[in-house]
């Protein structure tokens, strides 16, 4: 139970779709989602692949408990080799798709081989087709979604699909569900355009059982009664992670600039007050409301509208026709896309912050990636090593907002720089001789925690098995709470098995904030077979997190992959608690390959792989 | 003696004794433990709290035995393990 048992296997090459059952056993040790996906990954795709090669697989993986009533039961993850890192990519998205999927009746969607023409995949519970996408390909996904569900007559299908960007190669592309709702980083909307996939429509009737159905509803009541009260879910819910701005501001870790600086002057124009201001032209806040999904009890999404009176938003639109879609509310700024998008260009415009967050949800693009490779091309401009001549006129110096907004729309369609942008900050530092400007860890840009103050993130970061990431490690609340490196490898080693469980659950890392994972294990335990107590899923997440890295280490990454670029190594941050730190982590990573069973090469040990099973 | 105290990641989530501004001139007869900063300054939960006192984190373990005095200028920043 939980489970469904089955999984729908695509072959777009051969126009082929079959359904198998899923391997219990690996269920077993691998629970769902990032997980279960992994493995199968593993097993069917040789590491050393080229990400956009017909050969790379992607699977579309749920977990046991989406698609249940637990709070935030609605995730579910991509897992494919990404085309942005050339790493194992696991990536986490919420809104309605996920628990569709599992509605329909499936744990995973594998997808291989690469259609001879466009086409989108239409699952009706066991009703599988692979249809035409000519008509769909080159649109964006605002207009890809209402319109396959006007061709299918059938107003609650749930899409995920790839905008223009994923159909043209940028390497940080991803799949957008939902209108603004995303498997977000390391590429994989680039992998899925490789494969000729515009979109997945899916509709499911089927349900989800548990095993012991009155159990799982005492579980699930518990963790509500812990979640609902406390101020964390009060805070996620009126203020979102926008919060995090002032506080890393604050701190002294906002990455500012292309982390030239470590605090950002402008931070009241964009933050999470600034949202809520009413315009003067309409009367109106940028922040509309909330959103939740699936299951969700805290609804930390925005909904924000641009300005109406905002240029972004009025006169011709350079691909043809007007802007007036761009007045309609949005999936509005979070804290990692107003990072990227603000301190990291050195933008204080709320406008064009919006403005460019909507087109990555229009023609689906990473915001952190898009945000900090226009830093990047902003940093190379700004030393001399790009001008005008090589940026089609753009003077793109931080600060410069049209330059930002002009950028995004580029590369979204691979014009121009924007091709170059596309590469995403490390082959675009790379291209032009200067590498040390990308700030990436195995070439998957930094989220927004500047890693000179937060001791844990710089390890957290170095170690990531899908490049510069901040959700796979959760020591934000500790390293805010004292800049030292005192504790940090044990809680950032802990804290990468529980995620590598609670991303393959099902359920939010959020929600997990707010409850002991004790209630996850009960949660999990009541609805799945197999007897699962909180140290059975730590190991679980454990053989996860080393399943990764042999994946990694097969693809050909190495200890010198475990680092973290030279400008956060030598210059010390500016300003705030953190203000003289560097992110020295030389010591940290060797206590952190010793504790994982690894040998100095960070390589995992015999002894470690026989305890894992692996 | 006065101690400012500034709130940060708050919204209008803040004690009663704060203003618009987050922001709080707190009197007090002498130096106080952090812990007792935040009670006087009406935190009645401090879970998710970091104590700043220029530029310099005070961490939990130390909130009943540091002192902070007179023109002292406080931070306190509200946090999660957020996105």
């Amino acid at each position: 139970m939980a489970w469904q048992h089955r999984v729908l296997r695509v072959d777009l090459g051969a126009a082929r779709c079959s359904i198998e059952p899923l391997r219990d056993d690996w269920a077993q040790d691998y629970l769902g989602q990032r997980g279960l996906g992994s493995k199968y990954l593993v097993e069917e795709v040789d590491p050393r692949v080229d990400p956009l090669s017909p050969d790379n697989k992607l699977i579309i993986a749920t977990g046991p408990l989406t698609g249940t009533s637990a709070s935030t039961g609605g995730r579910s993850s991509a897992i494919t080799k990404g085309a942005l890192t050339g790493a194992i990519a696991a990536s986490n998205t919420g809104g309605l798709f996920g628990a569709e999927l599992k509605l329909a009746g499936y744990d995973l969607l594998i997808l291989e081989g690469r259609a001879p023409a466009p086409v989108y995949l239409w699952i009706r519970d066991d009703e599988v087709e692979i249809r035409d996408a000519g008509s769909w390909w080159g649109r964006s996904v605002w207009e890809t979604e209402p319109g396959l569900r006007a061709e299918l007559g059938e107003p609650q299908a749930k899409i995920a699909s790839i905008g223009r960007a994923g159909e043209i190669g940028v390497r940080f592309a991803c799949i957008v569900n939902d209108m603004d709702r995303a498997y977000g980083r390391s590429g994989v909307g680039a992998v899925m355009g490789s494969k000729n996939l515009k979109a997945i429509a899916v509709r499911g009737s089927r349900g989800v059982g548990v095993r012991d159905p009155a159990a799982f509803q005492k579980a699930v009541a518990e963790t509500l009664a812990v979640m609902q009260p406390s101020a964390l879910r009060k805070r996620f819910t009126t203020r979102g992670t926008h919060n995090m701005m002032d506080v890393t501001h604050q701190f002294g870790a906002l990455p500012t600039r292309n982390c030239r600086d470590t605090q950002f002057e402008g931070v009241e124009a964009i933050n999470a007050d600034a949202v809520k201001v009413p315009r003067r032209s309409d009367g109106k806040p940028s922040l509309q409301g909330n959103k939740a999904c699936f299951a969700c009890s805290i609804a930390c999404g925005r909904i924000a509208t641009l300005d109406p009176t905002s240029p972004y938003a009025n006169g011709a639109d350079p691909q043809g026709g007007d802007r007036a879609r761009y007045k309609q509310p949005s999936g509005g700024l979070e804290y990692e896309n107003a990072y990227a998008f603000g301190p990291m260009c050195g933008v204080d415009d709320l406008d064009t912050l919006n403005y460019a967050n909507f087109l990555c949800n229009e023609q689906g693009m990473d915001p952190i990636s898009m945000g900090v490779s226009v830093a990047a091309a902003m940093d190379l401009f700004e030393e001399g090593v790009i001008g005008v001549e090589q940026t089609d006129g753009l003077e793109l110096r931080f600060g410069n907002a049209a330059a930002l907004a002009r950028a995004v729309e580029l590369t979204a369609f691979g014009e121009g720089f924007g091709a170059d942008i596309g590469l995403g900050a490390a082959r675009l530092c790379a291209k032009y001789g200067r590498p040390e400007l990308a700030m990436a860890v195995k070439g998957q840009e930094f989220p927004g925690y500047d890693p000179r103050g937060m001791k844990g993130m710089a390890l957290a970061y170095a170690t990531s098995n899908r490049g510069g990431c901040h959700m796979r490690a959760r020591p934000v609340v500790s390293d805010l709470s004292g800049v030292t490196t005192a504790g940090k490898v044990e809680l950032v080693k802990t804290t990468q098995d529980l995620v590598g469980a609670i991303d393959s659950s099902g359920l939010c890392m959020f929600a997990n904030a707010m409850f002991p994972a004790e209630h996850l294990a009960a949660m999990i335990d009541a609805a799945c077979e197999g007897g699962w107590t909180l140290e059975r899923l730590e190991r679980t997440g454990e053989r996860i997190w080393n399943l990764e890295r042999q994946f990694n280490l097969a693809a050909g990454f190495t200890a010198a992959d475990d680092r973290l670029p030279e400008r956060v190594v030598r210059e010390p941050a500016r300003g705030g608690a953190a203000g003289g730190e560097v992110a020295d982590i030389a010591a940290m990573l060797a206590e952190y390959y010793a504790l994982r069973g690894w040998d100095a090469n960070g390589v995992p040990g015999a002894e470690t792989l026989q305890r894992l099973g692996l | 003696m006065t101690i400012e105290i500034s709130l940060f990641g708050f919204g209008d989530e803040r004690p009663a004794a704060f203003g618009a501004g987050n922001r709080l001139a707190l009197e007090a007869p002498s130096p106080l433990s952090p812990q007792a900063l935040l009670q006087a300054a009406g935190f009645d939960d401090t879970e998710g709290l970091v104590l700043i006192v220029d530029d310099t984190v005070i961490q939990v373990a130390d909130w009943q035995r540091e002192q902070i005095g007179d023109g002292a200028a406080v931070t306190v920043l509200s946090v999660f393990e957020g996105g």
